[in-house]
C-alpha cells in the first residue's frame, strides 16, 4: 500500500440519508477512518424533498416491506428522522471509540450526494450509501468485490490505493474497471500493482469496459456484485448526477477520493 | 624415612612441567597432507550408545546425550542422525481437514510421502474451480433484476407524470414535482382543483401499483431462491462432482480420504449451493493473505507435515522448544473485533514435523519453557500429538477454539545436556528414566599417545577443511595440541573439547591472516593463545598489582614463624588463574580445638571445614596420642573478603600450624599446595598449573631469586602443564616445583629443618622439627594440667 497516496486523504466523510441511516452503516466508515488513519466526520442529510411531502395534506406513504399505506405525519416524520440519527450517532461514536477514530458528526438537509460534494473539501474521502431500499437491495452484495473505477485523472492513483485497502480490509478480490480505449491505462495499472502488492494477485482483475462509463460502470459493477465502488472525484463519474444515478442503480456504497 | 624424604626435595625437572609434542611425530608438513576425520576422537563410548539408541525402535529408547556443553555432541549426533535417516523411509505427510460433522474438532489424514501437498493442490483447484463456477452461475442468473426493473420502471412512470417517487423512512411515497423539487404545501394549495385532483388521483394509482410490486417482491424471493436452488444442485451435479469423483478414484486406496471426498461432495450440494447471502460478508480467517471465501476454505486441506522431496526420515532441531512450537497450535484472526479460527490456522509443531524422524532439542531450554517437558512427556508416553491451547488449558482464553484429532507419534528424541541436569532428571522425575533410557555420555578427555595425536593432527585438518582455514603447519598442530592438553588437565590426556579447540583455531587463522601468512604457524597459535589470555586477565591483573604494590601482602623472601603462602585458584567467567594468599596461624593453651576463623566467620566452605578437621585429627594423631592436647589454634586466610573452600590448602594450614607451636619460621619464598589425610599423607588438588603460575608471576615480579618455588603433590605431577615461560624459568633455574608425597616432606622444604621419626620408644630424637612440637605440646599439657589444679577447691582430688 502507498502511504503517500493515502496520505492525500485528510477526512473521512460518512454522507448518510438521515431518514434511513441505520447503526450498521457507521461500521465500516469507522474501519475505513482506521486504516487510513483519518478523522472521520458522519454527516447525516435530512431530504428536503421527503420533509416537504411529510406536510402536503395527501401525504401517504407505502410500507418497504408491508406494502401497506398509511398516513404521513410531519411531525413524526422528523421525529423518526432524529431518532434515526440518534441511534446511529451513537453507534458512530461508539465504534470510533473502540477503533480510537476521532469523530464528529453535523446535520444538514438538502439531498445527499449534493450536499456531500458541497461540503467535501479537497483530500477527503467521501463515502455514501446507496439509495436503494433494504426490501429490494440486492442480497449478498457485500460479498463481492471492491470495484475501482480507474481512468486518467488526479486523483486515480489515490482511489487505486484505497481500493486496495479496501480489499484487503474487507478480504475481498478487487475489481478494476479501466475505460477499453485507454490501451495504456491497463498496463500502468499493472506496473503500480506490482509495485504495491509485489505481484499480481489472483484476486485482482482489471477489466476494460465499453461504450459511456457510467452505464459501462453500472453494468460492470452489477454484473461482479461489487460491493463497494471506488472513484476519483476529479473523473468523468464525479459529478453529482452520475453519482446519484450508480448510487440507485448499483445498489453498492461509493468511496469518493478527492 | 628420613632419606626416602630427602631424594624427593629435589625439584622437579623442567621435562616433568610440560609435555612437549614433537612436530616431527606428526609426519606431515602440513595440515593440506592429512586425511579429515570423520567423527569425535575418543567418544566410543558416546558413539555406541548413540548407535544403540537410535537402532532400537522401542517406546521410552530415547537418548540423552550428557557432556559439558563444548563438545561437539550435536555435530556427531546430527550427523548420525542424518545418516540413519537418510537411509530410513520416509515419514507420513499429515494434513487437517474440515470435520462436516463437527466443525470443531478437524479431521487428521495421513497420507504416503509426498501426497499431502497433492491433495492439497488437488483440493484447493476443487474449491477454486467451484468458486469460478458458481460465480459464473451467479452471474449468469439476473440476481434481483426483477424488483429493480420494476421500481425502476414505476419511478419513470411516475417521472413523467411529474410525480417524484421519494424514499421515506419505512418505505416509498409519492410526491409531485415543481422545478426538480417536491412542491411546497403552499404552492400545492395554488394550484387550480383540476391539478390537484389530477396529482392526487395518479399518486393513487402509482401506490396501488407500488403496493402491488412491494407484495410481489417476497414472492418473487421465494422464485429467486428455488430457482437458485435448482440451479446450484445443477451446478453441482455438472461442476463439482465430477472433480470430486476425480479424486475419489486417485485416493481411491485411503479409505479417509475418500470419506473425506464423499462428506466434501455432500457438503458441497447441501450447504454451498445456499444462495450466496447465508454466508454474508463474513469471510474465513486468513493467515497468509489470500481472500477465499469462508465457505470455500472449508474444503481445503491444511498441510501440516509434507515431506516434499527430501528422501529419508526427518531431523528436526527444536532450537526454541517452547510448549507451542513443540505441540503446535491453534493460530486466531482478529476479524472485525471478534477471534476467529478453523482448521487452516492449525499450527504444527516439531513433534508434527520430526514425527517418523528424530527431534533434537537441548534439555535446559526445554526444562526452562513452562508446561513444555510435561507436553513432551504426555507425547511419547501417549504416542499421540494432541493440539491443546495453553490458553485454553489454563482457562485464560474463553472464545471458540478446536479440539483437532490428535495424531500417533513415532519419533526418537534426543535430549542434549550436562551430566548435572541428566542424574537430576534420573533422580528427581520417574518418567525420566522410562522413557529416556540410553544415555550417550560423552568424554572430556582421551589418553594422550602418538596414534591418538595423529587423529587430532587430522581433527585439525578437518576443521581448518570445514571452516575453510589456511592450512595449519606442523609446528601450529603441536602447539595447538599442547593447548589442548593443558586443557584437559592432565598431562597424559587430551580435552575432547572441541569448540576451545575450534576457537583457538580460528583465532590463530584470524592473526596469520591479517600477518599476511600463508599457512598458519606456531607463532600465531601462540599469539591467539596469548590474546586469549589477555582478554580475560584483566581481574587477574589488578589483583597481582596490589600485591606488587604492598595492598594484598604475600611475602617472597625470608622465613615467618605462623605463616605460609598457600595458593588459590579464581574462576571468573571461563578464565581461571591462581594467585597466592597468606595463610597465619597462632597457638595457645586450651582444650584441643582449632579454630577456623573462614567457618566462624561463614566464609569457609564445607570442604574447607573439613580439612580443618582433618588437620586437627592429624595433629592430635601424630602428638598427643597419649595425653590430651591442651593447645587452642587460630587459622586464618589473611585479606580474603570472600568464601573460601576446598581442602587444597589443608597440607599449608597444617605446616602453618605446626610453626606455630614449635616457634620455627617458614620459608617465605614457598607457596604450598595440597590437601592432606589423617595419616600425613599429601594428596593431589585441582588447579595445579594455574596456582604454580600465580605464584611465579608474583615472584617474577619482584625479581626471580632461584630460591623460589611452589610445592604440590606428588600425585599432581603428572597434571603439570605449566606455561612455556614458568618451565623456561626453571630450566634456566630461577624458579622451582618441589613434588611432596607426605607432610614432612613439606616441612622439611619449608623449615630446613630435619623432621624426625619416632623411635622405638615413640619420641621423636631430638633437634628434630617433630621434637620440638611434641616437646611443645607436652609442655602446654604439664601447664595446663597444673592451672586445673590450682582452680579445683581444696579438698577435691584430680
Amino acid at each position: 500500500m502507498s502511504q503517500m497516496a493515502l496520505a492525500h486523504s485528510r477526512r473521512l466523510l460518512l454522507a448518510l440519508d438521515a431518514g434511513r441511516c441505520a447503526p450498521q452503516d457507521v461500521v465500516l466508515a469507522v474501519e475505513l477512518a482506521a486504516l487510513l488513519g483519518r478523522e472521520l466526520e458522519g454527516l447525516f442529510v435530512e431530504d428536503t424533498d421527503l420533509m416537504t411531502l411529510a406536510r402536503l395534506p395527501f401525504a401517504r406513504e407505502v410500507g418497504g416491506r408491508s406494502g401497506r399505506h398509511r398516513p404521513m405525519l410531519s411531525g413524526s416524520v422528523e421525529s423518526l428522522v432524529k431518532r434515526r440519527v440518534e441511534r446511529a450517532i451513537g453507534e458512530l461514536e461508539r465504534a470510533a471509540k473502540l477503533r480510537n477514530v476521532p469523530v464528529r458528526h453535523t446535520t444538514a438537509r438538502g439531498k445527499v450526494v449534493q450536499v456531500a460534494l458541497a461540503q467535501g473539501e479537497h483530500q477527503d474521502v467521501l463515502l455514501l450509501h446507496p439509495f436503494v431500499a433494504a426490501s429490494t437491495a440486492p442480497r449478498g452484495g457485500a460479498a463481492g468485490p471492491i470495484m475501482v473505477w480507474y481512468e486518467d485523472c488526479e486523483d486515480a492513483t489515490a482511489a487505486l490505493d484505497i481500493g486496495l485497502a479496501l480489499a484487503r480490509m474487507m478480504r475481498t478480490g478487487l475489481l478494476i474497471g479501466v475505460p477499453a480505449n485507454r490501451l495504456g491505462t491497463e498496463r500502468d495499472i499493472r506496473a503500480l500493482l506490482v509495485e504495491r502488492i509485489g505481484h499480481l494477485a489472483h484476486q485482482v482483475r482489471i477489466q476494460p469496459v465499453f461504450g459511456a462509463p457510467t452505464e459501462a460502470v453500472i453494468d460492470a459493477a452489477r454484473s461482479a456484485r461489487a460491493a463497494q465502488i471506488v472513484l476519483a472525484a476529479s473523473g468523468v463519474l464525479g459529478s453529482a448526477d452520475v453519482l446519484e444515478r450508480l448510487l440507485a442503480a448499483i445498489g453498492s456504497k461509493l468511496v469518493l477520493v478527492r | 624415612m628420613e632419606s626416602e624424604a630427602s631424594k624427593s626435595l629435589e625439584p622437579l625437572a623442567a621435562q616433568q612441567l610440560r609435555r612437549r609434542i614433537d612436530p616431527d611425530c606428526l609426519g606431515v608438513a602440513t595440515t593440506a597432507d592429512l586425511e579429515p576425520v570423520s567423527q569425535l576422537i575418543g567418544q566410543e563410548r558416546a558413539v555406541e550408545a548413540v548407535r544403540f539408541g537410535m537402532a532400537i525402535r522401542r517406546q521410552g529408547y530415547n537418548l540423552f546425550v550428557l557432556g559439558p556443553s563444548g563438545m561437539g555432541k550435536h555435530t556427531l549426533v546430527r550427523g548420525f542422525l542424518r545418516a540413519e535417516a537418510a537411509a530410513a523411509p520416509p515419514a507420513s505427510d499429515w494434513c487437517y481437514v474440515h470435520n462436516f460433522e463437527q466443525p470443531d474438532k478437524p479431521r487428521a489424514l495421513r497420507l504416503a510421502p509426498g501426497r499431502g501437498s497433492k491433495l492439497r493442490d488437488s483440493m484447493r483447484k476443487l474449491a477454486e474451480e467451484s468458486l469460478a463456477a458458481i460465480t459464473a452461475t451467479f452471474e449468469s442468473e439476473e440476481f434481483g433484476e426483477r424488483e429493480r426493473k420494476a421500481f425502476q420502471a414505476l419511478g419513470d412512470e411516475a417521472q413523467q407524470e411529474g410525480i417524484a417517487l421519494v424514499h421515506t423512512p419505512a418505505g416509498f411515497a409519492f410526491a409531485p414535482l415543481r422545478g426538480g423539487a417536491v412542491i411546497n404545501p403552499e404552492e400545492y394549495e395554488k394550484l387550480p382543483e383540476d391539478e390537484r385532483n389530477r396529482i392526487s388521483a395518479t399518486i393513487e394509482q402509482l401506490q396501488e401499483k407500488l403496493q402491488r410490486i412491494i407484495r410481489q417482491v417476497p414472492q418473487w424471493g421465494r422464485e429467486r431462491r428455488n430457482r437458485l436452488k435448482e440451479l446450484h444442485h445443477e451446478f453441482t451435479t455438472l461442476a463439482v462432482d465430477h472433480l470430486v469423483a476425480e479424486l475419489e478414484a486417485e485416493y481411491a486406496d485411503l479409505p479417509q480420504v475418500v470419506a473425506h471426498l464423499a462428506a466434501v461432495r455432500r457438503d458441497l450440494i447441501d450447504t454451498a449451493a445456499q444462495p450466496r447471502q447465508a454466508e454474508g460478508s463474513a469471510e474465513g480467517p486468513d493467515a497468509g493473505g489470500e481472500q477465499t471465501p469462508a465457505w470455500l476454505r472449508r474444503y481445503q486441506v491444511n498441510l501440516i507435515v509434507g515431506q516434499g522431496d527430501e528422501a529419508g526420515a526427518p531431523v528436526v532441531i527444536e532450537d526454541n522448544p517452547t510448549y507451542q512450537n513443540l505441540v503446535g497450535r491453534v493460530e486466531y484472526l482478529s476479524h472485525f473485533g471478534a477471534l476467529v479460527t478453523d482448521f487452516n490456522l492449525i499450527k504444527p509443531g516439531s513433534l508434527h514435523q520430526a514425527n517418523g524422524g528424530y527431534l533434537m532439542i537441548d534439555a535446559h531450554k526445554l526444562l526452562m519453557q513452562p508446561l513444555a517437558w510435561d507436553a513432551l512427556k504426555r507425547a511419547l508416553v501417549s504416542r499421540r500429538l494432541h493440539i491443546n491451547s495453553i490458553g485454553q488449558m489454563m482457562g485464560l482464553v474463553s472464545t471458540v477454539s478446536l479440539d483437532p484429532e490428535s495424531i500417533p507419534l513415532d519419533v526418537k528424541v534426543v535430549l542434549f545436556g550436562e551430566r548435572s541436569l541428566y542424574y537430576l532428571l534420573y533422580e528427581w522425575d520417574p518418567d525420566f528414566r522410562e522413557l529416556f533410557k540410553v544415555a550417550a555420555d560423552f568424554e572430556e578427555t582421551v589418553d594422550l599417545d602418538e596414534q591418538t595425536l595423529r587423529r587430532y593432527a587430522r581433527l585439525i585438518a578437518t576443521v581448518a577443511r570445514n571452516e575453510d582455514m589456511l592450512d595449519f603447519d606442523a609446528a601450529a598442530c603441536a602447539q595447538v595440541l599442547e593447548h589442548i592438553v593443558r586443557l584437559s588437565g592432565d598431562r597424559h590426556k587430551l580435552s575432547t573439547h572441541m569448540q576451545s579447540l575450534a576457537d583457538l583455531m580460528r583465532e590463530a587463522d584470524h592473526l596469520a591472516r591479517a600477518a599476511g601468512r600463508t599457512t598458519v604457524d606456531a607463532a600465531s597459535v601462540a599469539a591467539a593463545i596469548a590474546a586469549q589470555e589477555r582478554r580475560s586477565d584483566r581481574v587477574k591483573l589488578r589483583m597481582q598489582d596490589s600485591i606488587r604494590e604492598g595492598v594484598m601482602r604475600i611475602e617472597t623472601t625470608g622465613a615467618r614463624v605462623g605463616q605460609v603462602n598457600g595458593l588459590s585458584v579464581f574462576q571468573i567467567g571461563s578464565h581461571a588463574f591462581g594467585l597466592p594468599s597468606r595463610i597465619t596461624a597462632t597457638t595457645r593453651l586450651g582444650s584441643g580445638e582449632v579454630v577456623d576463623i573462614q567457618r566462624e566467620v561463614k566464609l569457609g566452605g564445607a570442604i574447607h571445614s573439613k580439612g580443618v578437621l582433618i588437620l586437627s585429627s592429624l595433629l592430635s594423631a601424630r602428638y598427643a596420642r597419649e595425653q590430651p592436647l591442651s593447645l587452642s589454634a587460630s587459622l586464618g586466610f589473611e585479606q580474603t573478603y570472600g568464601t573460601v573452600d576446598g581442602d587444597s590448602a589443608s597440607l599449608a594450614e597444617f605446616c602453618v600450624l605446626l610453626s606455630s607451636l614449635a616457634e620455627v619460621p617458614i620459608r617465605q619464598d614457598f607457596a604450598v599446595t595440597g590437601s592432606i589425610d589423617q595419616h600425613g599423607d599429601v594428596q593431589a588438588i585441582g588447579g595445579v598449573n594455574e596456582k604454580i603460575e600465580g605464584f611465579f608471576d608474583v615472584c617474577r615480579s619482584r625479581g626471580l631469586s632461584g630460591s623460589q618455588g611452589v610445592i604440590v603433590p606428588a600425585s599432581n605431577v603428572r597434571h603439570l602443564m605449566l606455561r612455556p615461560d614458568v618451565v623456561a624459568a626453571v630450566e634456566a633455574g630461577d624458579f622451582r616445583v618441589h613434588a611432596v608425597a607426605t607432610v614432612d616432606e613439606a616441612i622439611l622444604l619449608l623449615t630446613g629443618m630435619p623432621v624426625g621419626v619416632p623411635g622405638a620408644d615413640g619420641k621423636y630424637p631430638e633437634g628434630t622439627f617433630n621434637r620440638r612440637v611434641a616437646d611443645r605440646l607436652q609442655a602446654m599439657t604439664s601447664v595446663r594440667r597444673d592451672f586445673v589444679s590450682t582452680q579445683k577447691p581444696a579438698g577435691e582430688s584430680t
